[in-house]
């Protein structure tokens, strides 16, 4: 069994380093997919992040104060004879500079005291600069207000503002600004009135800290699980890989070359890098600087974390392995062994072999169990003992009180011989003084004798069958034995005796064998009654055994008597005391020989031992 | 014709004595009764009878015991122990030893008893 296991457990454990692999393999897909997921999410959101901002500011360029400030100003600018003059000299002479407040004399103090709450709003709500530089100038070109930032004092000659002009929006690119050495974004938007004229354009420089603000919350978080968020423009360089460090003369990320598609993710080397990007697809009406959210999973922490995993199930199951056979080993020992011991043990019980003792165990329960049945080994041992001596003991009463019944049957009849002899001699004289003639009084005495014989034959019967005595063994003839015993008895005259010629001696006691025959006979004579009757009687012998045959032509013997008629208190007579056949049997049996009867013609066969 | 015969009757029982007694006198015999083994020793040796039938279960001296004492005596006694069937074997064999005529058994028949004396005494 312990084999078995064991090679269970190799084959579960290849199987399970397999399987297990497998599995890595399809988990690291699933990572990246899900990776190439959050890149899209990412890349979504950062367009419209950018989208909102630049909605924001174009919701300002309808505020009514802008509106009016502008009018204002192109009226006045209106009334100028040499606007370009005027605007150049202007130009060269002033640089405007918000943080300087002289500016007023040249901008409209008001909108821009407007302008700088609401880039301090902004810079408030967020903690950071989120506007580099916001200005607006009228429909020539010259400033009106300035926000944040520095400033010529004119831009008409710039590309953004014409392209603002005519187009209403201008989308500038990501730069590195000298002015304020930082990366940001420009925003040109062309105002209009509300008939639809030009009156002015709106600059704003996003700085790329407000740009990528969410983003870079993004990629704390991807930090906390092991992933780079990494931000690559169009041209494959980065601008954000572990914090904000754009710098448009780098060269490419290697891997660029790579991102082919809108979105995926590349193939993993062993041990290498999980890598899923999403490119910028604008969002609404902004197309998008063409950005690339690349989503980096270091492969190790994820295979480390299962491969812990996975040792940690094999340690748990080679333990329980071992633990197993430690517990099969011990369990065998300590208890399938005992527990086979009780069973062949229980076996022997019940067989009737109460010598059972068990061995102590280690184990609590089972030296329990051992206990219990060394006890009721024990228990039944004394138990058949008591059973037996029990039985014993009832037999010892029984035969004592048949002892005592019987001495008391013995000493009633022996007393009772004494009034019946006085009566049979009162009997005997009064016959014999009896006058001859009178015929009544000769019926009444004779009924007398035979009341006195039948008691007498009682008084014997019981006597004979009670009184077992010792045999008094002599060589007897048992022709002469029968020769006696019909001379004593009163033969019918209807009854013909027929007495076999041969003769065997036999060693028995003569009293008790004459007792025998006196009983077989007297029964015959009795069962031919007062018809023509003959008795047969043979003598013969047959494997050490003499066979004597007592053969009578009465009706024989009834059907409901025939099994039991050698039990005592058993007759078919109406005055019969039931002892005879009986006392028969005991005496035949005494001597170590048999008695048998059978009808048709009613035969006793008595087989008497012919040296016994 | 000889002198009557003389016997000897012995048993504790009174009235079967008597009932007996006067049955061996319609036979002919003299009878004389003893009621135990004592008595009947010392009518023997008074008496000498032709015969005695004696009762063995009796009082003071049972049969046995009286007859051994009647042999010793006269070791010509003519004695018949009438058995009760609870035989003492030992005893009835040292009797048998010393001649005694034979036993009988109780309640016998007169013919059995004119037979016995006719024979005997």
């Amino acid at each position: 069994m312990i084999i078995a296991i064991s090679t269970l457990f190799v084959v579960y454990v290849i199987h399970g380093f397999v399987i297990f692999d497998v599995t890595v393999n399809e988990l690291k897909q699933i990572f990246a997919e899900r990776n190439k997921e959050q890149a899209i999410a990412i890349v979504k959101d950062l367009d419209e992040f950018i989208n909102k901002r630049i909605n924001d500011f174009r919701a300002l360029t309808t505020v009514p104060e802008i509106q009016i400030a502008l009018d204002a100003s192109n009226k006045e600018f209106a009334q100028i004879a040499n606007v370009e003059a005027f605007i150049a000299k202007r130009d060269s002479e002033i640089e405007l500079d918000s943080s300087v407040p002289f500016v007023s004399a040249v901008l409209d103090k008001e909108l821009s005291d407007d302008l700088k709450n609401w880039v301090d709003f902004y810079k408030q709500e967020y903690d950071y600069d989120v506007v580099t530089e916001l200005f607006l100038t009228n429909q020539y070109g010259a400033n009106v207000a300035l926000g944040v930032g520095t400033s010529d004092y004119r831009h008409d000659d710039e590309e953004w503002w014409q392209i603002a002009k005519q187009n209403g929006f201008f989308l500038g690119e990501l730069r590195f600004r000298e002015k304020y050495q930082k990366y940001a974004l420009a925003l040109s938007y062309g105002i209009t009135d509300q008939e639809g004229n030009f009156i002015g354009v709106m600059r704003v420089l996003l700085s790329i800290d407000d740009l990528l603000h969410d983003f870079v919350d993004n990629a704390q978080v991807m930090k906390a699980v092991q992933k780079d968020l990494i931000l690559l423009d169009k041209e494959g360089r980065s601008i954000y890989a572990s914090g904000i460090n754009y710098d448009r003369q780098a060269n490419p990320v290697e891997y660029f070359s790579k991102l082919k598609d809108d979105k995926g993710f590349l193939e993993m080397s062993e041990g290498g890098f999980i890598t899923s990007y999403a490119k910028s697809n604008g969002y609404k009406d902004l197309g998008g600087f063409g950005w690339t959210v690349v989503i980096v999973q270091d492969q190790t922490s994820i295979v480390s974390q299962f491969e812990e995993l996975r040792n940690s199930i094999f340690v748990t199951l080679l333990v329980g392995l071992i633990v197993s056979v430690v517990i099969g080993v011990f369990g065998s020992v300590s208890i399938t062994k005992p527990l086979g011991k009780m069973a062949t043990l229980a076996k022997q019980l019940a067989k009737g072999d109460f010598d059972v003792k068990l061995q102590k165990s280690r184990i609590n329960e089972v030296n329990v169990m051992a206990d219990a049945f060394n006890k009721m080994g024990e228990s039944l041992k004394k138990l058949v003992e008591t059973e037996k001596k029990l039985a014993e003991a009832n037999v010892r009463v029984k035969k004592e009180r048949l002892t005592a019944m019987g001495e008391l049957a013995a000493s009633m009849a022996h007393d009772m011989k004494n009034p019946l002899a006085t009566i049979r001699s009162a009997a005997e004289i009064v016959k014999r003084n009896a006058k001859g003639d009178d015929e009544e009084m000769k019926k009444i005495l004779e009924r007398m004798d035979r009341a006195i014989y039948r008691m007498a034959h009682q008084i014997e019967d019981v006597l004979n069958f009670v009184r077992i005595t010792p045999l008094e063994i002599k060589k007897t003839s048992i022709r002469s034995l029968l020769d006696s015993v019909i001379e004593s008895l009163e033969m019918p005259k209807s009854i013909t005796v027929d007495l076999p010629k041969n003769d065997l001696q036999i060693l028995c006691d003569e009293r008790k064998i004459e007792i025998v025959f006196i009983n077989l006979i007297l029964n015959a004579i009795q069962a031919i009654g007062n018809n023509q009757g003959k008795i047969t009687i043979r003598i013969s012998e047959k494997e050490n055994f003499a066979v004597i045959e007592i053969e009578d032509s009465g009706p024989g013997i009834p059907e409901e008597y025939f099994s039991k008629m050698f039990e005592p208190l058993v007759t078919s007579k109406q005055k019969g005391t039931g002892l005879g056949l009986a006392t028969c049997k005991n005496i035949v049996e005494q001597h170590g020989g048999t008695i048998t009867a059978k009808n048709n013609p009613t035969t006793f066969t008595v087989k008497l031992p012919l040296n016994p | 014709m000889s002198a009557k015969k003389i016997v000897l009757l012995v048993d504790d029982d009174v009235d079967l004595l008597e009932n007996t007694a006067y049955m061996v006198k319609s036979m002919g015999c003299d009878v004389v009764t003893a009621e135990n083994g004592e008595d009947a020793v010392e009518r023997y040796r008074e008496i000498k009878p032709n015969l005695t039938i004696m009762d063995i279960k009796m009082p003071k001296l049972d049969g046995y015991d009286a007859f051994f004492k009647m042999k010793k005596h006269d070791p010509e006694a003519k004695v018949i122990l009438i058995t009760a069937y609870s035989i003492d074997e030992k005893k009835l064999l040292k009797a048998k030893s010393m001649s005694l005529i034979t036993t009988i058994n109780k309640p016998y028949t007169f013919e059995i008893l004119e037979e016995l004396i006719e024979k005997h005494a």
